[in-house]
């Protein structure tokens, strides 16, 4: 082979080289899986002040004693969503232990609830939101048939879901 | 079952779980209350003016006055309402009172008033009621001077 094709030769098979290797490099993938999952999350900023009912209008029941000074938070990113209450044990006879959050933004609030062992809705509609400092008020009432007593303790337990 | 579909199955229950964890959160608070011993006890208005103008044709007569009432609030058993004045009558003249009794309760009836504690209602146990009336009866005997406008506090005592 005389040197001119030589070189023709080498031109052609360098070409040829390159050519190979750019398709060998052209694109490469990758999957990825993600998951959004639903969250919910509440918290509470404190316990309520210790609450006793001891005056009266005469002649009218107990005065109820009240108390607005904690707070809740809560986050979901899920729709319709509502928060619960209940109590551990019911209360003494002739006592309510009433609830009322604040509801968030575009949830809507049931108002004053009176708390049992069952959960009770306190606030619904809750969808896609993040907010703090939503105001919690508690109420206790009590008849002119409530024993005395105290100080008693209830713990609630409010439950953010479906 | 092989092995590789029981890890699918423990798999998929964690996430499962997770999941389920993920969806609802709860929080707790801590709520104290107590129910303190309430007595409560009102007076309307003070009665009218009672006046004794006639002579007496008898030993005695008297003046009524059945204008006012009272309202009391206990979550308590057993209680007694109590009153009296704040200083002794003139010479001559008596004040009395009649308390209605409240729902379960017992009247004394018509109790002479002086400045120790007199029991006027008895037996008053965990109660709310309003406008029960009071009698204020005012007598006086020939002995009883020509005086007045002359004044007395009635003061009424909730107690054991």
């Amino acid at each position: 082979m005389n040197s001119r094709c030589r070189i023709w030769a080498t031109a052609i098979a360098l070409a040829l080289g390159s050519s190979a290797t750019l398709s060998a490099a052209s694109t490469a993938t990758a999957t990825v899986t993600f998951t959004i999952g639903t969250i919910n999350a509440i918290s509470v900023s404190g316990n309520p002040a210790a609450m006793t009912v001891n005056t009266a209008t005469a002649g009218s029941p107990p005065t109820s004693a009240t108390d607005a000074t904690t707070t809740y938070n809560l986050t979901s990113n899920a729709t319709a969503q509502k928060i619960t209450g209940a109590i551990d044990s019911a209360m003494p006879t002739g006592v309510t232990l009433s609830i009322n959050l604040t509801a968030p933004t575009g949830g809507t609030s049931a108002g004053a609830v009176s708390m049992s062992t069952t959960a009770a809705s306190l606030v619904t509609a809750i969808s896609n939101i993040a907010q703090s400092n939503l105001s919690i008020t508690y109420t206790v009432a009590a008849t002119v048939s409530a024993a005395v007593a105290g100080p008693l303790t209830r713990t609630v337990t409010y439950t953010l879901g479906p | 079952m092989g092995i590789s579909g029981r890890w699918a199955l423990l798999a998929g229950t964690l996430t499962a779980l997770a999941t389920q964890a993920m969806a609802q959160q709860t929080a707790s608070a801590l709520v104290t209350f107590s129910i303190a011993p309430i007595s409560k006890l009102h007076m309307a208005c003070n009665p009218t003016h009672m006046v004794i103008t006639q002579t007496p044709s008898g030993n005695i007569i008297a003046k009524t006055e059945s204008t006012t009432a009272f309202a009391i609030t206990t979550n308590m058993s057993s209680q007694r309402i109590f009153a009296h004045i704040n200083a002794d009558m003139p010479p001559g003249t008596t004040l009395e009172i009649d308390m209605d009794a409240p729902t379960g309760a017992t009247s004394m009836g018509e109790v002479a008033m002086s400045t120790i504690p007199r029991v006027l209602v008895v037996g008053v146990s965990q109660i709310a009621e309003s406008h029960l009336e009071v009698t204020y009866c005012l007598s006086a005997t020939a002995q009883a001077s020509n005086q007045g406008p002359v004044t007395r506090v009635v003061s009424y005592i909730v107690a054991p």
